[in-house]
């Protein structure tokens, strides 16, 4: 479970930026991002918490579809680059 | 996941439960590796299963059986598939195709290096690569929809079916790793540079008649050292076919690889437990060689330089353009029909420094024929291929795209820089190894004029688009 306090670190080998889309590498797979991920492993190259992610997120493409909230959106965001090793999540509680 | 060349090759074997099909497959596969000479330092093999068995190990039917088929069961202890086995390997086999979904399903980022064992041997089966074995995952996922495997294929652990089913279980995995062991001849991680050149020559008795074809794979200096009753006979077809390569300076070599050519059974067995190229025919052993002579200069150039899956053609003045593909979809076939037009670089490797210079690999042509179980070798002089100039410069990267029922001119079409360096990443042996791996590439590719790619039927349709692509007027 990933807490509105955790924090996002972009975890990727190498990357390779155009027209604010991301190519990264991780380990030896090469992988392109879709929009919303390519502006994660954008601005957490330094840490954001899911909080700070989600408020970044929402200005630069304003409300989820759906009726989803942000922070839910948010967080289905992460744990997916999560699992294919493009961010590492830390537990505020670490 | 480190990824280097000279450390070990990772495979873990997977199945519902670790004491039955995954844990025979693992005690199966060491020896099997073992005789083909793999050495196990270079190719780590174990096993885990989906569910708790709390250290279960071999039963007494299960300990017999694979005793009876040259398996050691000592030491076994079950243990549960989990995050740090799974990011720790470079190959994970399932023994069924729900295993292979529920490793996938619980570890996403392994999709692409999770197959059934009978999958992977199906796909390496159609593809045959040449290239460092931990590239073949990649390789083989992206053709995994165009093999079919269905529950016919699926090796059901015993305690599923009940104790006659062990033998069936044992027979069908015992035949599988033996096909994955030979599939892996001449492809599993070299020891990295330098490895002791002299070493083959004492391998056979100082009486044989061994003779050394010195080559040259792409700038690493490779000897072959030719052995056995077929000895001078393989030394004469490699002098031919690799006649483009050979190594004229005294320089020493980085390579060594032994190739013995012999009817005998168990002195091949013997030579090949050592980690020679062996077999009982010229051709077999030719189709080994071309495998290992290009996986171990790729292993000595790891990081140094872009090693392109491609065929590549030169104009008279040195411009190349690269087509790349993956393997069995064309390289080799554009080759030999464009090449009898324009320089022959390579039907395999295209090998490309930072600075844009291109080093030639005109090897022996890798030809699947349908007469042997494994690929011929055409040598480029055989088949009348032009030599390329020696100064050559990269001037397009091309994505090939065959489809036999195209109609029309071949049809030519601009690639978006990230999306095809995405579809072009399984085809660049080595890439992590680069400094700045992806930039490095996007570099090289950009200062050509992008990718394009290419659709087309026939080969031969391709010649006339060769200097509108190196002019980069498309």
């Amino acid at each position: 479970m990933i807490a509105d306090h955790d924090v996002v670190v972009t975890t990727v080998d190498d990357a390779l930026i155009r027209n604010d889309r991301v190519l990264v590498l991780v380990g030896s797979e090469v992988m392109l991002l879709s929009l919303v991920g390519s502006e994660v492993v954008r601005v957490c190259a330094g840490g954001l918490t899911i909080t700070e992610l989600g408020v970044h997120l929402l200005a630069v493409f304003g409300e989820p579809p759906n009726g989803a909230s942000v922070h839910d959106q948010t967080r289905t965001v992460v744990g997916s680059l999560r699992e294919v090793g493009v961010v590492h999540v830390t537990s505020a509680t670490e | 996941m480190a990824w280097r060349s000279g450390i070990a090759f990772r495979v873990v074997l997977v199945s519902t439960r670790n004491s039955t099909s995954a844990a025979f497959a693992e005690r199966l596969l060491r020896p099997a590796l073992a005789d083909t000479g793999i050495e196990a330092w270079s190719l780590r093999v174990t096993s885990a299963g989906l569910e708790d068995e709390q250290g279960a190990s071999f039963n007494t039917d299960a300990e017999f059986m694979l005793r009876s088929l040259g398996g050691n069961p000592g030491g076994f202890r079950s243990r549960v598939l989990d995050h740090e086995i799974v990011d720790d390997a470079d190959l994970i086999l399932t023994m069924t195709r729900g295993e292979r979904d529920a490793v996938i399903a619980a570890y996403p980022r392994a999709r692409r290096r999770t197959f059934t064992l009978i999958e992977y041997i199906r796909l390496n089966d159609l593809v045959q690569p040449i290239a460092p074995l931990r590239e073949h995952p990649l390789m083989l996922a992206s053709a995994r929809p165009q093999v079919e495997v269905t529950e016919d294929d699926d090796i059901v652990g015993p305690t599923e079916l009940g104790p006659q089913a062990y033998n069936e279980m044992a027979t069908t995995v015992a035949d599988a790793v033996y096909q994955l062991a030979e599939a892996w001849i001449a492809m599993a991680p070299s020891r990295g540079p330098h490895r002791d050149p002299l070493g083959a020559a004492r391998l056979l008795d100082a009486g044989a008649d061994a003779e050394v074809v010195r080559l040259s794979a792409f700038g690493v200096a490779v000897d072959v050292q030719c052995t056995g009753d077929g000895g001078r006979a393989l030394s004469r077809e490699l002098n031919q076919a690799w006649s483009r390569c050979l190594r004229l300076e005294e320089e020493p070599a980085q390579v060594a690889v032994e190739a013995l050519v012999h009817d005998d059974e168990t002195l091949l067995r013997v030579a090949r437990a050592r980690g020679a190229i062996g077999a009982n025919t010229v051709a077999h052993v030719m189709h080994a060689l071309a495998s290992a002579i290009t996986v171990r200069a790729i292993d000595e150039r790891a990081g140094e330089v872009i090693m392109l899956h491609a065929a590549g053609v030169a104009l008279p003045d040195g411009r190349v353009v690269a087509f790349v593909a993956p393997s069995g979809t064309g390289k080799t076939t554009l080759s030999r029909t464009v090449g009898k037009m324009y320089g022959y670089v390579s039907d395999e490797t295209v090998v490309i420094s930072l600075d844009g210079s291109v080093t030639a690999y005109p090897k022996p042509l890798s030809v699947i024929t349908g007469a042997r179980p494994h690929k011929e070798q055409f040598g480029p002089d055989a088949e009348g291929l032009l030599a390329a100039p020696l100064e050559l410069r990269l001037a397009r990267v091309v994505l090939l795209n065959r489809e036999p029922d195209h109609q029309g001119e071949p049809v030519l079409e601009p690639v978006d820089l990230l999306e095809g360096i995405a579809e072009l990443a399984a085809q660049v042996s080595y890439l992590p190894r680069l400094a700045e791996p992806l930039r490095s590439l996007a570099r090289s590719i950009e200062s050509t004029g992008g990718l394009q790619r290419v659709t087309y039927a026939e080969a031969a349709e391709l010649a006339d688009l060769v200097p509108l692509l190196a002019a980069g007027a498309t």
